[in-house]
């Protein structure tokens, strides 16, 4: 068959089309899986009147604000929100604090008790959490930490240090050894070593676990429910699930608090989304 | 490279922390689940040996709520995966946009439980709710449901969120594993004519055996002892319905102040997993065995 040069084959039309249809059904696949984000968006700039709407529809009608202004006036939002930040960042700062030196020794050193701490971390992660909430509020009430931001951090450093001390060592592994032999050559201590060379080029590694940590910690419900009782100490997680428990459900109003919670989830996933991948497949399955 | 103080003094801060705020409370539970624990801090605490067990197990509860874990748990990870593989195999085609696409889908799994139970409460709403004129439109079903206040349907209700929320990981465990499978392999399949389906079979799976193996036991793991869902969406309700071994142990804690019972539920939820991991354990050395 002829077949001049600017015309595409038979072959080459069929991959075309074949590439158009699985891109079409990727997309309608990412759209299936966000729906429920696109609803709940919409949702919340619909006037209350129209959330009764039945059948509902996707575009409100008179789209406003106004549940995005009255959720911190029915509530103490804006406080429930300054709660969590000060919780994430803390955790997230102590975990690293104390995960990184951890991961590192795990990574570099063979020490008697090295497999036991491993075995120790794993199995941490296997409880099932009801089980230390109840001894830590047996615990915090008695050192009267009970419903303070400064327990909540605690309680939440402990649940991420185990897996940034995996996802870390994991990272120093690659690592060559070379770079702190050479700086010891120059005149460093190891812990020299460690603090001025091996942490700024862990950064990476370390900035994977922080996010993965924040997210982890910012969403964590089941300590906060537990070890915390007032408005002052309450994080959002709990302070979205009060909003369900005592009034009338106002559905935009709940929609939108919970919009307000998402952003920062999504802002930092952006934000830290190649670290973010690099860290899990590294710390995770490939060992 | 040996040094015999300084891997110690690495290790301290974190195996202090550790220790105190999770191995310290583990061990307290075991022990409070022995004793009773009328009202915590100045209650009797009398060593009573099983009788919290005892009564833990003859509470109907108990039954109900052991096999709502199980069954949230296996259909959960089940589900996830049938659903995962094909959309792996289909982000894995090298389709333009594809690293955008697979970002985007993985918020399922970045968000609170707390925020996925809320938004899909309101969607499953029994008279306002969005998925009930989708179903409708789409002949699913005759007229509006309640999902989740409907004892027939709330525990499908609350795995089909665990589910939604569980494929992003699913997603990326698992193409992960098929961007590190050479081309090579399914060329040699090809020149042997095996039919799409066969290289499935006989090349895909089985080299995705670690990366289904991490998924099933993480999975199992973490959503056996789930908590925020369940709690948020439907309390363990409607009468026990949703009931998981999680929210009955914070139920009895809690809402009872029965700690001593509902340590024992947290201790028996933690040998089940143990067991569950063993057999997973076991199972894998199996597998390696005659690779």
């Amino acid at each position: 068959m002829n077949n001049p040069k600017f015309l595409p084959t038979r072959s080459q039309m069929g991959k075309t089309v074949k590439k158009i249809f699985l891109s079409a059904l990727m997309w309608i696949s990412v759209l299936i899986i966000l729906f429920p984000f696109i609803w709940m968006l919409s949702t919340s700039l619909k006037p209350v009147s129209e959330t009764f709407r039945v059948p509902p529809v996707l575009i409100p009608d008179q789209p406003t604000l106004s549940a995005y202004k009255d959720i911190w006036v029915i509530r103490p939002f804006g406080q429930y929100i300054k709660n969590s930040f000060i919780v994430s960042f803390g955790a997230t700062f102590l975990s690293i604090l104390i995960s990184a030196p951890a991961a590192y020794a795990f990574a570099r050193f063979r020490f008697k008790g090295k497999d036991a701490g491993v075995f120790l971390l794993l199995a941490t992660q296997m409880v099932p959490y009801v089980m230390v909430a109840i001894s830590l509020f047996v615990l915090f009430s008695k050192l009267g930490i009970l419903n303070t931001l400064i327990g909540l951090i605690l309680a939440d450093t402990a649940i991420t240090v185990p897996f940034s001390v995996f996802m870390m060592r994991s990272y120093f592994i690659t690592l060559p050894e070379q770079i702190e032999e050479a700086a010891m050559i120059d005149g460093c201590t190891r812990f020299q070593a460690f603090c001025r060379i091996i942490i700024p080029l862990s950064a990476p590694g370390m900035f994977a676990s922080a996010v993965y940590s924040f997210l982890l910690i910012w969403g964590e419900f089941l300590f906060a429910v537990i070890l915390t009782d007032s408005d002052a100490a309450r994080t959002v997680t709990v302070g979205l699930y009060t909003f369900i428990g005592q009034y009338q459900i106002q559905w935009n109003y709940l929609m939108a608090a919970v919009t307000v919670v998402t952003i920062p989830v999504v802002f930092l996933f952006i934000w830290g989304q190649k670290y973010l991948m690099g860290g899990l497949t590294t710390g995770g399955v490939k060992e | 490279m040996k040094d015999s103080k300084f891997p110690y003094l690495l290790i301290m801060p974190a195996t202090l922390f550790v220790a105190v705020m999770l191995l310290y409370p583990i061990i307290m539970n075991i022990g409070y689940s022995f004793r009773e624990m009328g009202f915590f801090s100045g209650g009797s605490q009398k060593f009573i040996g099983l009788q919290n067990y005892i009564d833990v197990f003859n509470n109907p509860a108990f039954g109900i709520a052991f096999r709502n874990t199980i069954l949230f748990t296996f259909a959960s990870i089940f589900i996830q995966f049938l659903i995962s593989l094909p959309l792996a195999l289909l982000f894995n085609q090298n389709l333009p946009g594809q690293s955008i696409a697979r970002g985007l889908a993985l918020v399922p799994w970045m968000i609170p439980h707390v925020v996925a139970a809320l938004a899909w409460v309101w969607m499953m709403d029994g008279q306002l709710g969005v998925l009930n004129e989708i179903m409708f439109r789409l002949g699913f079903i005759d007229s509006y449901h309640y999902w989740l206040s409907d004892p027939k349907f709330a525990l499908a209700g609350v795995t089909l969120i665990n589910i939604w929320k569980g494929i992003p990981f699913n997603l990326l465990i698992l193409l992960a594993g098929l961007q590190s499978i050479p081309e090579e392999l399914y060329e040699a399949a090809k020149v042997d004519g095996a039919s799409t389906l066969k290289r499935l079979f006989y090349v895909t799976l089985p080299l995705l055996r670690p990366q289904i193996s991490v998924l099933f036991i993480l999975g199992t793991i973490y959503t056996f002892r789930n908590f925020d869902l369940i709690f948020v969406a439907t309390g363990g309700g409607p009468v026990y319905a949703t009931e998981t071994l999680s929210t009955l142990a914070y139920k009895y804690s809690f809402d009872f102040f029965q700690m001593g019972q509902g340590s024992a539920v947290a201790n028996i939820m933690f040998v089940v997993m143990i067991f569950l991991t063993l057999i997973y354990a076991r199972l894998l050395e199996k597998d390696t065995r005659y690779e």
